[in-house]
């Protein structure tokens, strides 16, 4: 057989064509799509049932479940007595509640911002410089996202503790004054709280990045360093911009868990000392299984879903692809 | 295409509305408190083998906290050689799990006939409530468990008729084992310090500046559960007040008050204690069950906690003692309850079997045994020892502190979000950040929230 006949022309494929012939009814809005047409494609909605099932059954309903709930007083057994809107109000007035609030957009910094950053600063460096190792790298720097949280909090907490490695270390390059237990320190439990989420999140955004660095022309690379641009301007130029679509998704994956934070928050300190660590799933938690208030529970948790939705947008917005659509 | 995508998702999504929309939560399963016949019948005497026989061939289904596991290892192989038609089948749950299903389920409808609630009114209130438990009235009567087990030990697990209020009312349940929290103290330090071990709490803070000064961390502490903080206020705590005292508080007794001398000056002695150095340092970052282990391998000359840690301290080998401090009033008071307490489901279709175990777990013939699975049992008087010395102290304090009526409930029973509340302001007032008044006005408005709430 002669490989050179089968081989397929080379051609790079246009994304623009590539999209529209995968499109049957493109150009006709969706809005115009007419009952005859369904019915014509109704054979379609076969192929969605199984996942659409399973949307249903784990994630809508456990969903519409949770905002009829939020309309009720509820001990999550006997009969509940609707109440209307006071669980959102008692949720919106309850000051706690808005210094929880406060708490998670600073999660938002140490879970999303910092990770993204560092994680852009990386791939910024390796679309310039080859490293042996690599995958190995990558690998290693990834490892916190397949962890269980519990593994991770009980880790450092041992790291964070009085007795624990980092003081040693800062005794030993001569800080033993900052030592501290620094979960167990009102001013420092927050962000070192939230320093493991950068821990955790950073290999993720770290590996998105350099996978789509890895996708752009390396001639766009030639082409600035022939036009003179140095490190910085290059990345500037040329990788941030070809980045935004990994941006986007990592800061909506990470903003979303730095919003619904709890497990690192529950298994390094409960929330405290005092209330500082204290963020909006902690008290869904308590309101759920401590008090069993299932409807104030289900009011915060509803909110927090609007709060996400809104933040979530936000990212979406400032981060849109302008050149599209 | 997108239609395709659009008109599904909002079907379903508007079915999934309309459906979840058809009843109000909690009133159409149609299980809770749906009592069955069998659970209904009355005892008047002890179950004899030949009522349970008569039920035929069964099973009956246990769920018990992680704890038990040794006492029904134990107690099942028995069981099933007195009551041969009877099949015990055991789930063994960690305490958080246990405290956060049990409820739903005993309201399932495949209930375990015999389960373990937890006092207050997250677990046990819910079950009254609901009727999911059967009272145990009768149950009680026939044993002859008022005569075996103090009244404190059962009031705890008696509640009024609509699950809204503990401590007096119809019995709901009992724990044949007892928990409480003292002093652990370290005989050799104390020894190097030239400290006699402490009977009294004058003895106690008499010592801490002699243990201080002799270069030893006089108080091991570990907080950053929030819980410890909360046991080493309510040992502390007892030797300027009487049990009653704090038992009424936390029961929501009218008029009751938080704020008394006793407590402030509790408040402020811990925050002294802390400011002295008496207490180890970065106690916010340590776990209790970890500070438990350090004291253990001979960290400081005291710790106080639960007397359940002795299973974890003994191990370590240090020499280590432990006992119950005299308070100001000459008598012993100190936070202390039953272990969670065995309710027997209202649908159970086995009662003679379920109420035949009952009763023999709760005799004191079985009191012995309980002890040699490391546990402390609140019946068989002097009779019962260990040959552990730790544990022989153990059991040696409860006997004591039982005799004194001293045991006061755990202070986070009093509301549904005490845990959280007490826990916290502690952890603030210890750092310092609020003062031993703003502590004590802050866990009373908790609790007189809650009052009115009722």
């Amino acid at each position: 057989m002669d490989g050179a006949v089968d081989t397929p022309p080379r051609v790079t494929p246009d994304p623009a064509r590539q999209r529209a012939a995968h499109q049957p009814g493109a150009g006709r809005s969706w809005l115009r799509t007419t009952w005859s047409d369904l019915r014509r494609q109704a054979w379609a909605f076969w192929f969605l049932a199984p996942a659409a099932i399973a949307y249903t059954v784990f994630l809508v309903w456990p969903l519409a479940q949770t905002v009829q709930y939020s309309f009720y007083d509820w001990n999550g057994i006997t009969p509940a007595t609707p109440v209307g809107l006071e669980n959102y109000v008692a949720a919106v007035t309850e000051p706690e509640i808005r210094s929880a609030l406060f708490r998670s957009l600073v999660f938002v910094g140490f879970y999303a911002v910092l990770p993204t950053a560092l994680g852009l600063l990386i791939a910024g460096v390796f679309a310039r410089i080859k490293v042996r190792g690599m995958t190995l790298f990558r690998a290693m720097i990834f490892v916190p996202q397949i962890l269980s949280t519990v593994v991770v909090a009980v880790a450092w907490r041992w790291i964070y503790a009085e007795d624990g490695p980092l003081n040693a270390l800062l005794e030993l390059v001569g800080l033993g004054s900052l030592t501290r237990a620094w979960l167990g320190d009102f001013t420092t439990a927050l962000p070192a709280v939230g320093l493991i989420g950068t821990w955790i999140m950073f290999g993720l955004c770290m590996v998105m990045f350099v996978a789509g660095v890895q996708k752009i022309p390396t001639d766009l690379f030639e082409a600035a360093r022939l036009d003179g641009a140095g490190a910085v301007r290059e990345f500037f130029a040329v990788t941030l911009p070809a980045l935004r679509g990994e941006i986007l998704i990592a800061m909506i994956f990470t903003t979303t868990v730095a919003l619904r934070n709890f497990d690192i928050v529950w298994n390094t300190t409960a929330g405290g000392p005092g209330d500082s660590t204290k963020v909006p799933s902690v008290f869904i938690y308590q309101a759920a299984f401590q008090s069993r208030e299932v409807g104030s529970a289900a009011a915060i948790g509803v909110l927090l879903t609007l709060l996400i939705l809104v933040v979530v947008g936000i990212i979406g917005l400032l981060l849109r692809d302008r050149g599209d659509s | 295409m997108r239609a395709g995508r659009f008109v599904p998702a909002s079907l379903v999504a508007a079915g999934a509305l309309l459906v979840a929309g058809c009843s109000a939560p909690g009133s159409d399963d149609g299980s809770a408190g749906d009592s069955s016949d069998a659970a209904a019948e009355e005892i008047t005497a002890p179950v004899t083998p030949e009522e349970v026989a008569e039920l035929g061939d069964v099973t009956m289904r246990i769920w018990a906290e992680a704890g038990e596991e040794a006492t029904l290892n134990h107690l099942v192989p028995i069981f099933e050689k007195k009551y041969p038609n009877v099949t015990v089948d055991v789930t063994i749950k960690s305490f958080d799990d246990l405290t956060k299903t049990v409820v739903n389920a005993m309201n399932s409808d495949s209930a375990p006939d015999l389960a373990q609630g937890n006092q207050g009114y997250q677990v046990d209130g819910a079950l009254v409530q609901a009727g999911l438990v059967r009272p145990l009235d009768d149950v009680a009567e026939a044993y002859g468990w008022e005569d075996d087990y103090s009244e404190y030990s059962l009031n705890q697990f008696r509640w009024n008729e609509d699950g809204s209020r503990w401590g007096e009312g119809t019995l709901y349940a009992n724990s044949p084992v007892t928990q409480y929290i003292g002093v652990y103290y370290n005989k050799d330090l104390l020894a190097e310090a030239g400290v006699e071990p402490p009977e009294s709490w004058a003895d106690f803070e008499a010592s801490l500046p002699e243990i201080k000064s002799a270069g030893i961390t006089p108080i091991e502490f570990g907080n950053s559960d929030k819980q410890a903080a909360m046991h080493l206020f309510g040992a502390v705590s007892g030797r300027c007040q009487t049990a009653d005292e704090v038992n009424d508080w936390v029961a929501g007794v009218e008029g009751a008050d938080f704020r008394s001398e006793c407590n402030n000056q509790t408040a402020a002695t811990l925050v002294d204690w802390v400011n002295q150095g008496y207490i180890s340092s970065g106690y916010d970052g340590v776990t209790m069950d970890d500070a438990a282990l350090r004291f253990g391998d001979g960290s400081a000359a005291y710790y106080i906690g639960g007397d359940w840690l002795a299973q974890q301290i003994s191990p370590r080998g240090g020499n280590i003692g432990f006992t119950e401090l005299t308070g100001e009033h000459g008598k012993l008071v100190a936070t202390g309850a039953s272990s969670m307490g065995w309710h027997v489901s209202s649908k159970t279709e086995v009662l003679p079997a379920a109420v035949a175990f009952l009763g023999e777990l709760h005799s004191p013939d079985y009191a012995q045994a309980l002890a040699d699975q490391k546990r402390v049992p609140i019946t068989g008087g002097d009779d019962v020892t260990s040959d552990d010395p730790l544990l022989n102290d153990d059991l040696i304090a409860a006997r004591r502190l039982l005799d004194d009526n001293g045991q006061t409930a755990y202070l986070d029973w009093s509301t549904d979000t005490m845990y959280d509340e007490f826990g916290s302001r502690l952890q603030e007032l210890l750092a310092g950040r609020i003062g031993p008044e703003d502590f004590t006005e802050a866990v009373q408005a908790n609790w007189a929230a809650f009052q009115e709430d009722r």
